[in-house]
């Protein structure tokens, strides 16, 4: 669903490079998780993924489309929640995601379906009609979410969706994610919390210093550091070396 | 003191982007266009910049003749004072309200009043590089010619680095007392945008008394002018004294420096100055710092429970009509963006008309004016009305307004074209809506038939279109999205320069193209036709040229 291929990025004139000859794939209906350090490029790999940052080198496919060749249809297949969501505050939560299908060209049948059935799930039901800058970070981050799930997009991008989440919003949005990836869809999320990766992620990968340290499911990695070791205890040495 | 300076050293860092100009002049490439436009546009104004000199030094010429020069200094100060008090508001309301750093500072163990300074050591250096070049040609023009010691200079020093605090400090209570005031009544953004808004009035209202004063002047004689202003009791310029009362201190000092009285009016500037900013401090504490932190309270995460009437409401349409529409709303809900982008539409009509009335050419115009000379009434219309509205900042801000949003523009499955239209749209919107109301204005002014005026609006509606496309690409090509305040996006967006000198450029040239047309072609009308024609033209060309390379430019643009 989504096929990473050797992409490389840096910043300016530094020799550096932010992502270094990353590749990596999706399947369809998979939930993979992406790891590494603070710095370690998982935020500059999403951008160069959902069209916010171009790569220096390599391809970037969403469902057999060159999402940098075919912008538009490949933007069509993806979503995004960014790990600061900083949206048009001065616009209400309803207004958000009415312009949100307007520019998704979601019919008008489906949008009261789906904006009521998100917002419903994400309890934001009753504040819709308010504007978005008396929201709270968390509030800000549910309005972001469900926009990014209006269209239904085939592959759902997250950074570091758990993050000003309350304890339900967080499991709902786990639930979620699991029942996407069920109906054929696939997610990829960065994350810090490991406890979470290890158990709803069918694969993870964990990226260090712009480069692909590992990827595979828990079992593979355990097989390959020592059975017992917790996804944590396995991250924590391979970042460290 | 300390906490003060460190404060101030973070907000002047942060407002004007040092360290991340440093940053840049290290990591990233130079772009020599920049520079070239930089230099071109320094260069521009150095004429105008001339024309100010010779006209301080031709007044210091008139003041003398009349052996009036202690005068001089006092009345440039009031000026000064009125253009600090200009630009002052819209900045400390972006500064004061709409800084996103007050969440950091706010939770800082620092003292209120010290962050409050800092606030406005911030936005007085922005001052400075408006007084310094008022007032420096004037102090060395009178301390030449008078033949001033070293305590003249110390002195006028001391004036231009304090006066403007005190101004600042003056406007910051009146903003505070205002913002409070209108709190409780209004929410925030309306308050704000009422603010800005009287800040207009004030202007309009300064623009009515100088153009009374000037027609009362007459024209001619430069030293008759001097003259019929010193002896105007009721004149513009004494009344602004008054208001900035510690300018009238601080010019009689500097023209008595050699006396004791000189010194005298000094210690009482200081002294008065020293009130005024103790003031500002306690007065924001009490005021500001208190309804920053009632305001918070109220809003963030305290939403009222509503139901979701809007949902049944909403019906879907295309997305260049929904990115317009969020684009309008954006700005007709920013209070910064709304007085910037919407604030000339209401201005210069009004300034047009309340200038023929003040100046009582209304009465004296006759409305066969212009029978017989129709074309060239439109095209002189068309000109001035496309100087109003060239200069309207939408396009040339369009993704810099967005700021950290901008990531949904970038991530939506919209073509180039779309996104152009719907941006264009606003843009255009707002220079429609400008040159119909000058349009109207002129009517109303030399009392003829709207036809002209509309011609004239319509013309100069097609002589904004290049800069409107222009505008839109200078703003893709460097947007500026990293910013704290909504100021950053607008006014202080070098973006919205380069627009101006595009449309002052066209001007020019379309300008020239209309005269050759009217001295070569048989007719008038058959000129007109032409003009039209080939701005017409002009603006199908720009259409394509922009819209092809900002296809190339808009999914590069890096976030």
């Amino acid at each position: 669903m989504l096929k990473i291929d050797k992409v490389s990025k840096s910043y300016g004139k530094s020799s550096l490079k932010a992502v270094d000859a990353v590749s990596f794939e999706v399947a369809r209906g998979e939930i993979y998780g992406f790891l590494g350090p603070n710095g370690a490029g998982k935020t500059t790999m999403i951008k160069m993924i959902v069209g916010l940052l171009r790569p220096d080198e390599g391809t970037i496919f969403a469902d057999g489309i060159d999402v940098w060749k075919s912008p538009i249809e490949g933007k069509r297949i993806l979503s995004y929640v960014p790990d600061n969501p900083q949206i048009y505050t001065k616009l209400k939560g309803i207004e958000y995601l009415n312009f949100i299908v307007d520019v998704y060209g979601v019919g008008d049948r489906e949008r009261k379906e789906r904006i009521e059935k998100y917002a419903s799930m994400f309890e934001m039901d009753r504040v819709l009609d308010e504007i978005i800058e008396s929201y709270s970070h968390g509030m800000q981050q549910k309005i972001v979410l469900i926009g990014a799930l209006l269209h239904e997009p085939k592959v759902l991008i997250l950074d570091e969706p758990m993050v000003g989440l309350d304890p339900k919003a967080s499991f709902t949005l786990k639930e979620l994610m699991r029942t996407y990836c069920e109906n054929g869809s696939s997610v990829f999320f960065s994350t810090h919390i490991l406890d979470v990766a290890q158990r709803i992620c069918d694969r993870v990968a964990i990226i260090d210093k712009g480069r692909l340290v590992t990827q595979g499911t828990i079992a593979q990695l355990q097989e390959k550091m020592g059975e017992d070791e917790s996804l944590e205890e396995m991250f924590l040495e391979i970042t460290k070396r | 003191m300390k906490e003060l300076l460190t404060l101030s050293k973070y907000s002047i860092k942060n407002v004007y982007g040092l360290s991340a100009l440093l940053y840049n002049r290290k990591k990233k490439k130079r772009s020599p266009l920049r520079i070239v436009l930089a230099v071109v546009f320094i260069l521009l104004l150095l004429p105008s910049y001339a024309l100010y000199l010779s006209f301080a030094s031709m007044l210091y010429s008139a003041y003398a003749s009349l052996n009036q020069t202690s005068a001089y200094p006092v009345q440039f100060w009031a000026i000064t004072c009125v253009v600090i008090m200009i630009f002052a508001a819209s900045y400390i309301i972006s500064y004061f309200y709409m800084s996103k750093d007050l969440d950091t500072l706010l939770a800082l163990p620092v003292k209120g009043r010290n962050i409050i300074y800092s606030k406005l050591l911030t936005v007085l250096v922005t001052e400075y590089l408006f007084v310094f070049p008022i007032m420096l040609p004037v102090i060395l023009i009178y301390g030449i010619n008078e033949q001033a010691g070293v305590v003249y200079y110390f002195y006028a020093l001391l004036t231009l680095l304090i006066l403007p605090l005190v101004v600042l400090g003056m406007v910051s209570i009146l903003v505070m007392a205002l913002m409070r005031g209108a709190n409780l009544r209004f929410k925030k953004d309306k308050a704000q945008t009422l603010i800005l808004f009287f800040t207009l009035a004030i202007i309009i209202a300064i623009q009515f008394g100088a153009t009374k004063m000037g027609s009362s002047i007459g024209q001619g004689d430069p030293m008759a002018v001097v003259e019929t202003m010193l002896q105007n009791s009721n004149a513009l310029l004494d009344m602004v004294a008054k208001i900035f009362f510690p300018a009238t201190l601080a010019g009689k000092a500097m023209v008595l420096h050699d006396q004791i009285a000189g010194l005298l009016y000094l210690l009482m500037f200081l002294v008065l100055a020293f009130i005024i900013i103790v003031l500002c401090g306690v007065f924001g504490e009490k005021v500001y710092i208190q309804s920053i932190l009632s305001a918070k309270q109220g809003t963030k995460g305290e939403t009222k429970k509503k139901t979701i009437h809007s949902v049944k409401d909403a019906k879907s349409q295309s997305p260049t009509a929904a990115i317009f529409k969020n684009d309008l709303r954006l700005i007709l809900r920013t209070p910064i963006f709304m007085y910037n982008s919407i604030g000339m539409v209401v201005m210069m009509p009004l300034v047009l008309v309340i200038m023929a009335m003040a100046s009582g050419m209304q009465e004296q115009i006759s409305p066969e004016i212009i029978t017989g000379y129709e074309v060239p009434a439109i095209l002189i219309g068309a000109a001035a009305f496309a100087f109003f509205a060239g200069f309207n900042p939408t396009a040339a801000t369009t993704f810099s307004r967005e700021g950290q949003s901008f990531w949904v523009t970038k991530t939506m499955p919209v073509t180039t074209n779309e996104q152009m239209n719907a941006r264009l749209a606003t843009h255009f919107l707002i220079n429609l809506a400008t040159v119909l109301l000058c349009g109207i204005a002129f009517s109303i002014v030399l009392k003829i038939n709207i036809a002209v005026p509309s011609a004239a609006a319509l013309l100069g509606f097609l002589a904004t279109m290049p800069t409107g496309y222009f505008s839109l690409l200078i703003d893709a090509t460097r947007p500026s999205l990293m910013w704290d305040t909504p100021q950053k996006a607008i006014k202080q967006n070098v973006n919205v320069l380069f627009a101006g000198l595009i449309q002052f450029v066209y001007l020019l040239f379309y300008g020239g193209v209309s005269v050759l047309f009217l001295f070569l072609l048989p007719s008038r009308l058959v000129a007109l036709v032409m003009i039209v024609l080939f701005g017409i033209l002009i603006a199908v060309l720009c259409d394509r040229i922009v819209r092809k390379k900002f296809q190339k430019i808009f999914f590069d643009i890096d976030f």
